[in-house]
């Protein structure tokens, strides 16, 4: 019945790409030797296969996009991803354009990560004017809804930004934003504390990432399931929400230097106004999502600085670095034995990054290259990481030209 | 423990089916990207516009350059309002190739290639098919339903 399943979502998804004009194919091929980012790295390989088409229906346009990764290593993690949904763009004025977009999105993954199957439901809405002089106001309000498998990761977000910039004579463009977001967790505590894939199907279909009390005590690399620390989910009251709200301010420069150089420099800095995060543990995994990390799990600043080059060939190359610094309410700090350390989480983290970009007839060509190098005090998340990512996008033709 | 209703989402995907996707097929807005009237303009921003410019589809982009080397000025379409999200503004430079045609007086160019700050934007692949169709994986991480 699984595969049934999976089967009908492919044919649907490819039935859909067969009424549209254009096609577009992608496949990526990812490897990094830190699957679950933690100081006992794991490597793994990742292959991505996606399609995405479009088609207008006035006044609306249908998008869709489909996603299958596939773990050479930890297969249990594989899964698809369907998005799909309806947007309106109406122009208020020549000068002001409104957005608004209605999408749900499925994904499911394989028997390791299926506490974290979900459907989600999203609205957006936009606004962007063109003012006097050179300078662009834009307004941004998302929701989020999202239904997980193991519902204590249920959740609606709220997020809005404002953003004004201004571009000078001098090929100097300055931006500021204004961010707020407020999620909540209907249900996050359990009558006891609970690691997603607890289950006996879960330990029987996957006996080499048993779990153990603390990280190196299991029989995966990470001590607990796919590298993570048993207890994910904390004990308490079961009807029990948990609200988190942030506010940042960040600002960015942008600099043309010619016809081929530009560097960008932006910086950030969050503040949790109000609530903490409810789980034990915030994790991230590389190119898989977690519930319990995301804009809202963390308060603290970044930095980042970005050159976009115009290589020879028509190649276009960026260098990004990225310093942060980062620290997540409400979760304790905890040492090698799982026992905390009477302070809050705080990583530091340094990423560099290099990406090259051909764009050929109808195929794009990607390689991607990132580094990172994550301290913290909590020493399972003190660790180093290398990704890999190289793909080629298609774009298949049949339909009218305009 | 919830169980996952692919059910669900395989009957959302299948109600979203375009009805008369057919419909559309072979139906061409004129002027049409032409490959035989391709020049290179390099100028400046004097307007940013959201127009109209095909039946049925979300307003353009629309630029309005100013030639460096002969003061003549185009209307350029760059995309769909909701493609393109990196921010241009009045008074930039800008280097487009793409398609020319004259209406009413004026010259129209419809963009294939925009180079801006330092990076190069490639809106239709070089037979002149829109990038922007089916084109999200190139958003990566920034789906739509994400704003302009």
């Amino acid at each position: 019945m699984k595969r049934l399943g999976w089967a009908a979502v492919l044919i649907a998804g490819l039935s859909f790409s067969a009424s549209a004009e254009t096609l577009t194919l992608g496949f990526f091929q990812s490897s990094t030797d830190n699957l679950f980012q933690t100081s006992l790295p794991e490597k793994d390989y990742l292959s991505n296969l996606a399609f995405a088409f479009e088609k207008s229906f006035a006044p609306l346009s249908f998008f869709s996009r489909g996603n299958y990764s596939y773990l050479s290593k930890n297969t249990g993690v594989s899964a698809y991803a369907q998005e799909a949904g309806l947007d309106y763009v109406r122009a208020l004025s020549e000068k002001t354009a409104l957005y608004l977009a209605v999408k749900a999105e499925g994904t499911i993954y394989r028997e390791a990560y299926k506490d974290f199957n979900f459907l989600s439901f999203g609205l957006a809405a936009a606004a962007k004017s063109y003012l006097m002089e050179g300078s662009i106001l834009k307004l941004n309000y998302d929701l989020d809804y999202k239904d997980y498998r193991l519902s204590v990761f249920d959740s609606l977000s709220h997020y809005a930004t404002a953003s004004l910039d201004r571009y000078f004579e001098t090929k100097t463009t300055l931006r500021a934003d204004l961010n707020w977001g407020y999620k909540t967790f209907f249900h996050p505590y359990a009558d006891e504390p609970v690691s997603p894939g607890d289950s006996p199907a879960y330990q029987s279909g996957l006996g080499v990432m048993g779990h153990a009390g603390g990280p190196g005590g299991g029989n995966s690399p990470g001590g607990g399931p796919m590298g993570r620390r048993k207890g994910l989910v904390r004990q308490g009251s079961p009807g029990q929400g948990q609200g988190i709200q942030v506010i940042s301010l960040s600002g960015l420069a942008a600099q043309g230097i010619g016809d081929r150089l530009g560097l960008r420099v932006s910086g950030l800095r969050q503040w949790t106004l109000s609530g903490k995060n409810p789980f034990s543990s915030i994790e991230e995994f590389y190119l898989i999502e977690n519930p319990s990390s995301d804009v809202f799990s963390w308060n603290g600043h970044s930095l980042a600085a970005q050159l976009t080059v115009e290589i020879p060939w028509d190649i276009q190359l960026k260098l990004g670095y990225t310093r942060s610094r980062k620290e997540f309410p409400g979760i304790d700090a905890l040492d090698m034995e799982g026992l905390s350390l009477g302070m809050l989480r705080q990583d530091t983290r340094n990423q560099w990054e290099a990406r090259l970009e051909k764009n050929f007839r109808s195929l794009s060509v990607y390689l991607n290259y990132t580094s990172v190098d994550n301290r913290s005090n909590d020493l399972l998340f003190d660790w180093r990481g290398h990704f890999l990512t190289a793909g080629v996008e298609w774009n298949i033709n049949w339909g009218a030209r305009e | 423990m919830k169980r996952l209703p692919v059910p669900v989402i395989v009957a959302f995907l299948v109600a979203a089916v375009p009805a008369s996707a057919s419909r559309e097929l072979g139906k061409q807005s004129a002027p049409f990207y032409n490959v035989d009237t391709e020049k290179q303009v390099e100028g400046t921003i004097r307007e940013l516009l959201f127009e109209p410019r095909y039946q049925d589809k979300a307003p353009f982009l629309i630029l309005v350059i100013e030639e460096k080397k002969t003061g003549e000025v185009y209307r350029a379409e760059i995309s769909p309002a909701w493609f393109f999200d990196y921010d241009l503004h009045k008074g930039e430079s800008v280097r487009i190739v793409g398609s020319t045609y004259a209406k009413d007086d004026s010259q129209y160019l419809i963009a294939r290639r925009l180079q801006c700050g330092g990076e190069t934007f490639f809106l239709r692949d070089s037979r002149g098919f829109p990038s922007w169709r089916g084109g999200q994986m190139k958003r990566v991480g920034r789906h739509r339903g994400r704003g302009m």
